[in-house]
């Protein structure tokens, strides 16, 4: 029984070990409505510092979790009983976090990872040359397959959640996708309706990305 | 419906009946109407249950159900006027529901002796009944908070209301420290406990959990008894007289705020939403689920009935 200065970041999002993407997206949620001062809830036992205290363990707690190299890091010192209080391995891509700055100003390496760190990450063979920044990325010579995606959508700072809410996409499928689960995923005329909708949200190429997956896709459920 | 009697509330009571402890602290939250109506949920089902209306000195658990007024009572029993609680037992109109009224009790029948409520709830627990559902009074007496920890699964009734609230986390701090205190007799812990029930304690306590890892780094072994305890704890969380989404979810603010305040993991096992069928009932003096078995608020117990005997609380629901 800790008290919650001593909390790990599950046990303040109050979520277990194993909690998917959208149980840390939902006890986010919950946590912000219960400390952010406006509930009948806490007033009585907390004082609004101890709020405020709470929150920014919440935020510190998201940001750690919503991405999955932070979420591995942090979980490998956990299991190795090493000290995580004040772990801030999310500010290593706090770039991504930055709510972007508008498109002409851009500068693509702040926002956007290199295509070729991209690449390697995902596992996949590196572009033959970047692509020029536009609204939509091109992302020449690239693969997508649901890792790529993946990491593509961290570095922008986007949430599923948020791919979700503007897509309107179920939030399932939208991890299978990312997690390439190919089995899992709908008909074909759906997945690339999803694929394109998906593409659009983060800002790629819709029929290149739909094209690209769907390649993974077929020779997937073939194996 | 399945049943499983083992420990899942307070880590308390009597495996041969099931003693379900329904409080909260304030008035008029509905405590008398949903024990009735859980009451009579768990009836329905072809269980033996006798509900109690330990709310001594402001009972009305009898008029929910709509019993004529009753001739013995509680009292007759706590002042021996009556040598067996059987004698005090009285029929209802719904099959497998019996009743001990606390009708015609007053206020110095609710300071009952230590020695008159042991007497009270050996004799409960002797009843040959699969369920017995205490209705426990507004307030943090003694004896309201003995009767909650003898259960089984307390129960919590809260409205969506800062009042309502207050007191029910007056109402848990009262039972966490009242568990406490009556599990060590070391002179120098009950005062450090006694001492962290003021907020303002010049040890700088702030929290229950606080209280519980300052006790442990003063004796080990106590602060883990102490920790044993809580962890037992779980009692139950309805909200009543919901309107709104943000009204359920206040639900869910109470249980992430007692986990980190008390360290206490309440289970929040549904709501019911506020209809005007509901103060119609009690007008008529009606039970709400035979006058109205359709209503929203009627399916909303049987639902928590449910939870509460499948151990689930609302979040499993994926509501």
């Amino acid at each position: 029984m800790k008290m919650f200065r001593d909390q790990n970041y599950y046990e303040i999002l109050e979520i277990r070990p194993d909690a998917s993407y959208k149980e840390i997206e939902e006890a986010y949620r919950r946590a912000k409505e219960t400390y952010s001062g406006e509930s009948p809830a806490t007033y009585s036992l907390f004082t609004q510092e101890e709020c405020n205290e709470i929150l920014e363990a919440v935020e510190a707690a998201y940001r750690t979790l919503s991405f999955s190299k932070s979420r591995e890091e942090y979980d490998r010192r956990l299991s190795a009983g090493l000290d995580v209080r004040d772990f801030r391995y999310y500010t290593d891509t706090k770039e991504a976090i930055k709510p972007s700055p508008p498109a002409a100003e851009q500068k693509e390496e702040k926002v956007m990872p290199s295509y070729h760190a991209v690449s390697k990450e995902a596992g996949l063979h590196p572009p033959q040359e970047s692509a020029p920044h536009k609204d939509t990325e091109t992302y020449e010579g690239v693969e997508f397959n649901g890792k790529m995606l993946k990491l593509i959508r961290e570095r922008k700072g986007m949430t599923l959640n948020s791919i979700a809410d503007k897509t309107r996409i179920s939030i399932i499928y939208l991890e299978h996708i990312e997690g390439d689960k190919y089995q899992r995923l709908p008909t074909e005329v759906y997945l690339k309706n999803y694929l394109m909708q998906y593409a659009r949200a983060i800002g790629l190429d819709p029929k290149r990305v739909m094209e690209s997956y769907m390649v993974f896709c077929k020779k997937g459920k073939s194996e | 419906m399945p049943f499983d009697v083992k420990n899942n509330g307070n880590g308390s009571g009597h495996p041969r009946s099931q003693i379900w402890a329904i409080g909260g602290g304030k008035g008029g939250s509905g405590k008398s109407l949903i024990t009735s109506s859980l009451g009579i949920c768990l009836s329905r089902t072809g269980k033996e249950v006798l509900l109690v209306d330990a709310d001594l000195g402001g009972a009305n658990l009898h008029s929910c159900l709509g019993t004529p007024y009753p001739n013995v009572t509680l009292s007759d029993f706590i002042r021996k006027k009556v040598p067996d609680i059987k004698d005090v037992i009285i029929n209802t109109a719904i099959p497998n529901l019996r009743l001990i009224s606390g009708a015609e009790d007053y206020l110095e029948v609710a300071n009952t002796s230590y020695a008159q409520k042991i007497r009270l709830l050996r004799q409960l627990i002797s009843l040959d009944t699969e369920y017995i559902l205490l209705d426990l009074g507004a307030g943090t007496a003694f004896n309201t908070l003995d009767f909650f920890l003898i259960a089984n699964d307390g129960i919590i009734i809260v409205t969506p209301e800062p009042t309502s609230i207050e007191n029910a986390y007056r109402f848990i701090k009262s039972v966490f420290f009242r568990r406490l205190k009556r599990m060590i007799n070391d002179a120098r812990i009950r005062d450090i406990i006694v001492n962290a029930m003021d907020r303002k304690n010049e040890l700088g306590i702030r929290t229950p959990v606080e209280l519980l890892n300052y006790v442990e780094s003063i004796d080990n072994e106590i602060g883990q008894r102490f920790k044993n305890e809580v962890l037992k704890l779980r009692p139950k969380l309805i909200i009543n007289s919901v309107r709104t989404k943000g009204d359920i979810n206040i639900g869910f603010s109470i249980k992430s705020t007692c986990l980190k305040y008390f360290g206490i993991n309440i289970s929040y096992v549904g709501h019911v939403e506020y209809d005007e069928c509901v103060w119609q009932s009690v007008r008529r003096r009606r039970p709400l689920l035979l006058e109205y078995p359709n209503s929203r608020p009627a399916k909303c117990i049987e639902r928590i009935a449910k939870n509460i005997i499948m151990n689930k609380e609302i979040e499993e629901e994926h509501f």
